[in-house]
């Protein structure tokens, strides 16, 4: 049983289409993660899955049932719950906002107390239940807004984007809160994010969103290891490079297929080494820069002028320097081509 | 300047005597302006909630329409009701003209399209997302529409003040639709216009001392809504 399926799903934006999304299915209980750049549709999909944006065209069911118009429509909307990128809490105290939602979804007085002081406690906020929005931090504030989605009992829930206005250590405090929620909840979970990481933690499987479409869909580490179009290369942190740019290296080490217009290396298989350049297969580069991203760091090599990525452990970043020079190796099964927009080869 | 002094003297002895025609003016003005606010607000507030959150052909304008309204004279106000109550006008047959009704009608009209407005404003000054988690709440309409007012009650409480404040003030309705007929539609405004033609200062100084008590306990609540909500 799927908990949400789309068909032939379309969005404008005046006359622009901004989402078009030619099918899609949700299981139940599966935690699916949307990725991409900004304005690549993640949260426009979020927003026609919770109901919440009416798309132009197609059609879609909940729990196999035709989405209904009206009235009907928002009984159906009670049936998930959604958390944003702000918090997005009500001009009232805490316990009151918990209290408003299950009114809405007409919960007994005695089951809405029980369900106020069980998910606070379950938040680790029950000494905030009095406070108003505006003496709660940020971090404090996003676990009243997920205390507030979790205490109906929905279906499907919808993250969008959740951690992206919280420091660093709130994010992985709070991140590791939700996951273990989502566990025990075993709730069907839609989670927008930009996120590799956090894509990781939460989904079973992840989208990338490219120009209102799903590029790729899929793990991520099968995503990771061939990606479907440059634009999911790029956005996984590939280095592409266009086929009049291909180092002579490149050519006479690997087999290009003859239509192939550019080419991805996946960090991850760009190694460095310390041996000498006099085998065929390795090469060197200047260090042009070093950069530290989600939990890991990245060696930008300057290589016949073309800029590859080397992904290496967080604890050795500082064995570099910028402007040295370092040896590599490439892995032929990081490189993956591309024709038309489309893989080649692996 | 001895001129005001002792009209400054006798406002104070009629205010602090406890004079009967002015305690009965200062409740009619109140009764007056306090009906038609609640009227102004009956209408205007789901009028002000419903253009700002609905969308269609024609809102725009009605958004305009209401902002240009919040800058009309109360004379003008007053002359439109006097031609449309005077006894040949559309409706003389109904005998509103200079009767409490045809102030508090006039003061509907100056008092409603400042509340739509102020209204239209506070709606449209909340955060976008907090209609999309309302919505996302799964409430109904209703629910939706007196969630968001509650969340813009700060700035309607400002249109309540506003409205009273506009209507509690005002000569010029008063006095045309009114007539200013003493114990049935003389009030603080009309009364200090009437004592200022008789040179009875000192008894229009009490008038308008009293009003301006009213204006500042108005500006008083405001500050304090003001100060309340830049603490948030």
């Amino acid at each position: 049983m799927n908990a949400l399926t789309f068909e032939n799903i379309s969005v404008y934006r005046g006359k622009r289409q901004v989402l078009s999304i030619p099918h899609l299915e949700i299981a139940v209980g599966e935690r699916l993660a949307l990725l991409g750049p900004n304005g690549s549709g993640k949260s426009t999909l979020l927003l026609v899955g919770a109901l919440l944006l009416d798309s132009a065209e197609g059609s879609m069911t909940l729990f196999d049932q035709p989405i209904s118009k009206g009235k009907l429509k928002i009984l159906q909307r009670r049936n998930f719950a959604t958390v944003l990128q702000e918090p997005a809490l009500l001009d009232m105290t805490v316990e009151r906002n918990i209290d408003t939602v299950l009114k809405i979804h007409r919960i007994s007085h005695l089951e809405r107390q029980n369900r106020i002081q069980d998910w606070l406690s379950r938040l680790g906020i029950q000494h905030l239940a009095k406070a108003m929005p505006h003496q709660l931090s940020g971090g404090e504030a996003q676990r009243v807004a997920i205390a507030r989605a979790f205490s109906t009992q929905p279906r499907i829930l919808f993250l969008d984007e959740p951690f992206s206005s919280l420091d660093p250590r709130t994010r992985a405090e709070l991140s590791g809160d939700l996951r273990g929620l989502l566990d025990s909840e075993a709730v069907t979970t839609l989670l927008v994010t930009h996120d590799l990481n956090e894509s990781a933690l939460f989904s079973d499987r992840v989208a990338i969103m490219d120009d209102g479409k799903i590029a790729a869909i899929g793990s991520l580490n099968q995503i990771d290891r061939c990606p479907s179009t440059p634009a999911v290369s790029d956005f996984l942190g590939h280095t592409l490079i266009e086929h009049n740019e291909i180092p002579e290296f490149f050519l006479k080490t690997f087999s290009f297929p003859d239509s192939s217009e550019c080419i991805s290396v996946n960090p991850e298989g760009i190694k460095i080494v310390a041996g000498s350049t006099e085998s065929t297969s390795v090469n060197s580069a200047t260090i042009h820069s070093i950069q530290a991203l989600n939990g890991s760091a990245r060696l930008i090599l300057n290589f016949e002028g073309i800029l590859l990525v080397s992904k290496i452990p967080l604890e050795d970043l500082t064995n570099y320097e910028i402007g040295s020079i370092v040896n590599f190796i490439i892995d032929p099964n990081s490189i993956t081509f591309f024709g038309q927009n489309k893989t080649l080869a692996h | 300047m001895n001129l005001l002094l002792e009209a400054v003297q006798e406002a104070w002895s009629l205010i602090s005597s406890g004079d009967r025609e002015i305690f009965d003016i200062t409740f009619r003005t109140l009764l007056f302006a306090g009906t038609s606010t609640i009227i102004s607000l009956i209408i205007g507030l789901p009028l002000g909630i419903g253009l700002a959150l609905m969308h269609f052909p024609g809102r725009s304008w009605l958004v305009s329409l209401s902002n240009a309204g919040t800058g009309m004279p109360p004379v003008v106000a007053g002359l439109v009701v006097s031609i449309l109550l005077w006894r040949s006008g559309p409706l003389g047959s109904l005998g509103l003209i200079y009767s409490p009704l045809a102030i508090i009608i006039a003061q509907v009209v100056i008092a409603t399209p400042l509340i739509i407005a102020i209204t239209v404003a506070a709606v449209m000054s909340l955060n976008p997302i907090i209609h999309l988690q309302i919505r996302a709440m799964g409430a109904n309409q209703i629910q939706y529409i007196f969630l968001i007012a509650r969340e813009a009650r700060l700035p309607l409480l400002v249109a309540v003040m506003a409205g009273f404040g506009a209507v509690v003030s005002e000569v010029g309705a008063s006095l045309m639709v009114g007539g200013n007929l003493s114990g049935e539609t003389r009030v603080l405004t009309t009364a200090a216009v009437l004592e200022v033609s008789k040179g009875r200062f000192g008894t229009a100084l009490a008038y308008g001392l009293i009003l301006i008590f009213f204006v500042i306990i108005i500006a008083a609540i405001l500050t304090s809504l003001q100060q309340r909500s830049q603490r948030k």
